[in-house]
């Protein structure tokens, strides 16, 4: 199971409000027609037991969310091989 | 005094050609003093000037005074009041003579439609008139005699240069003023048509007039398209200039297939780099789109070659291993995996290992329930005789949800149709662009 350094929520609307602080603090994004229109996704981890959602970390976030955390992901199955 | 104008003719000191350009009006007029003045003669190194009291120059006042061009007058002093004084103008001057060859704007290697500019050279007693003669592969091209040339489909694989004539009022030089050379190439589809989808660094069909990508900066997040410079190559000039110091990323690699299916990503962190502290990425002196561990792009539409035939051109490199399983295609359970731990994946086909980091030109082609096959740097690596299992679906380019790889991509060229009877060709011409292999 893979380790993820990043940011936990157990809301989507938590995830979100992150979401959008991020949006805020960069000004994201610029221009209604622009190509951007987030500075970071959200995924839901929905394998995991119980379920939540969680922003994959980069160095940009720390000064919107504070420091990450290690926690970890049930990765979707993967193809089966032959 | 009263200055009269005569005409040159029958000089005695000949060393280039003589002619007689036309004398002007005299200026600043004195009692004792004038300046002759005459018109500039075409070609001409230096005019010698007659001053005479007889209007037959039988007589002379100043006599082969020679002026070096392009000076057109001279002050005649130490004259008599009262007096009426005739001039006359000579010219010498040679037919013109090369000395700096002419060049080409854009030289190098230019696709159809670009249009090349022939420039003058230098010549010796260099005239204002030139003639220029393109010619192909060493012909002369019919009807090209303009000093610009739009390179043609028929060109392609062929030498373009232009021989250029130089003509003054003394005579013309041969066409000995020959250019440079540019070596013509048609954009790969317009070779190989009927693409699917077409993503690149470079530009891929002539006729398409969109843009190469669109690229948020990081100084202020703003976007901008960025097109094609001379020659079909990602216009890097324009890139740096709108990223500045900054780093650049790819919100949009714009599809050149004219089926509109653009690779799009709306998040910022997910986005591919292209620009870093102001200096475009490059492998092997091209762009590349650099796509970290989180880099992904999603199609405008999910390709489906399920059950249909298709074929697959993929010019990437992957930078690291961190994880096992790397979907470079991948959309409702059909996938190509590059480096699925052991295997390489082509739908549910699967083949050898692509375990290290090089630069790679990947080839697919299937005709579905028959043959599938494989190429890395065109070396077969894999054939699946009858090919096996569902086709290929594809929603995103780098799927991250599998694999974490860090990976650069230059170019992504997908059919709906079986082009294994011209892979190698297509395999050449991205070859010869990118120089993988």
């Amino acid at each position: 199971m893979p380790s993820i350094k990043g940011y936990k929520y157990t809301t989507e609307s938590s995830a979100k409000s992150a979401q959008k602080q991020c949006n805020d603090y960069y000004g994201i994004p610029v221009s209604p027609d622009d190509v951007t229109q987030n500075w970071i996704e959200y995924n839901f981890a929905n394998l995991n037991e119980p379920s939540f959602w969680y922003i994959v970390y980069n160095e940009s976030l720390n000064v919107v969310l504070g420091e990450p955390i290690e926690f970890d992901v049930v990765p979707p199955p993967t193809p089966p091989l032959e | 005094m009263r200055i009269g104008l005569g005409i040159g003719l029958d000089f005695a000191k000949k060393r280039g050609s003589l002619v007689a350009p036309v004398a002007t009006a005299a200026t600043s007029v004195t009692g004792t003093s004038f300046v002759a003045n005459w018109n500039t003669y075409d070609g001409a190194t230096t005019y010698y000037l007659d001053v005479s009291i007889s209007s037959s120059f039988s007589t002379f006042v100043l006599q082969n005074q020679a002026v070096s061009a392009p000076t057109t007058s001279y002050t005649v002093t130490g004259l008599t009041a009262c007096t009426t004084y005739y001039y006359r103008v000579r010219a010498e001057g040679f037919a013109p003579t090369i000395s700096v060859a002419p060049t080409l704007s854009p030289s190098g290697s230019q696709i159809t439609g670009t249009v090349i500019t022939c420039g003058t050279g230098t010549w010796s007693s260099q005239g204002s008139i030139f003639n220029y003669k393109w010619k192909r592969n060493g012909v002369d091209i019919t009807g090209a005699t303009s000093n610009t040339y739009t390179i043609q489909a028929i060109d392609d694989g062929t030498t373009i240069t232009c021989d250029v004539q130089n003509q003054n009022a003394f005579g013309k030089s041969a066409y000995v003023g020959t250019s440079n050379s540019v070596s013509a190439t048609v954009p790969i589809l317009d070779t190989y048509t009927n693409a699917a989808v077409a993503y690149s660094v470079r530009k891929l069909r002539a006729a398409y007039t969109g843009n190469a990508i669109r690229v948020r900066r990081s100084t202020d997040n703003a976007e901008q398209n960025i097109g094609f410079a001379n020659g079909g190559n990602l216009d890097t000039t324009a890139l740096t200039a709108f990223c500045g110091a900054g780093n650049g990323f790819v919100t949009t690699w714009y599809d050149q297939s004219g089926n509109g299916n653009n690779l799009r990503q709306t998040t910022a962190a997910n986005q591919p780099q292209i620009v870093s502290s102001g200096s475009v990425l490059t492998i092997n002196t091209k762009p590349y789109l650099y796509f970290t561990s989180q880099g992904e792009m999603q199609f405008t539409s999910i390709l489906n070659f399920q059950s249909v035939d298709s074929s697959l051109f993929l010019v990437n490199k992957r930078l690291n291993s961190v994880s096992a399983n790397d979907a470079v295609l991948e959309g409702n359970g059909g996938y190509i995996y590059l480096n699925y731990s052991t295997i390489i994946a082509y739908g549910s086909n699967f083949f050898g290992a692509n375990s290290a980091l090089n630069y790679n030109l990947f080839t697919a082609t299937n005709d579905v329930g028959a043959n599938l096959f494989i190429y890395r740097n065109n070396v077969n690596i894999g054939t699946k005789n009858p090919s096996t299992g569902t086709g290929v679906t594809a929603e995103y380019l780098m799927r991250r949800a599998f694999g974490q790889n860090d990976y650069l991509f230059t170019e992504l060229i997908m059919y709906a149709i079986d082009q294994n009877s011209v892979r190698n060709d297509i395999n050449t011409n991205i070859n010869n662009y990118y120089a993988i292999y």
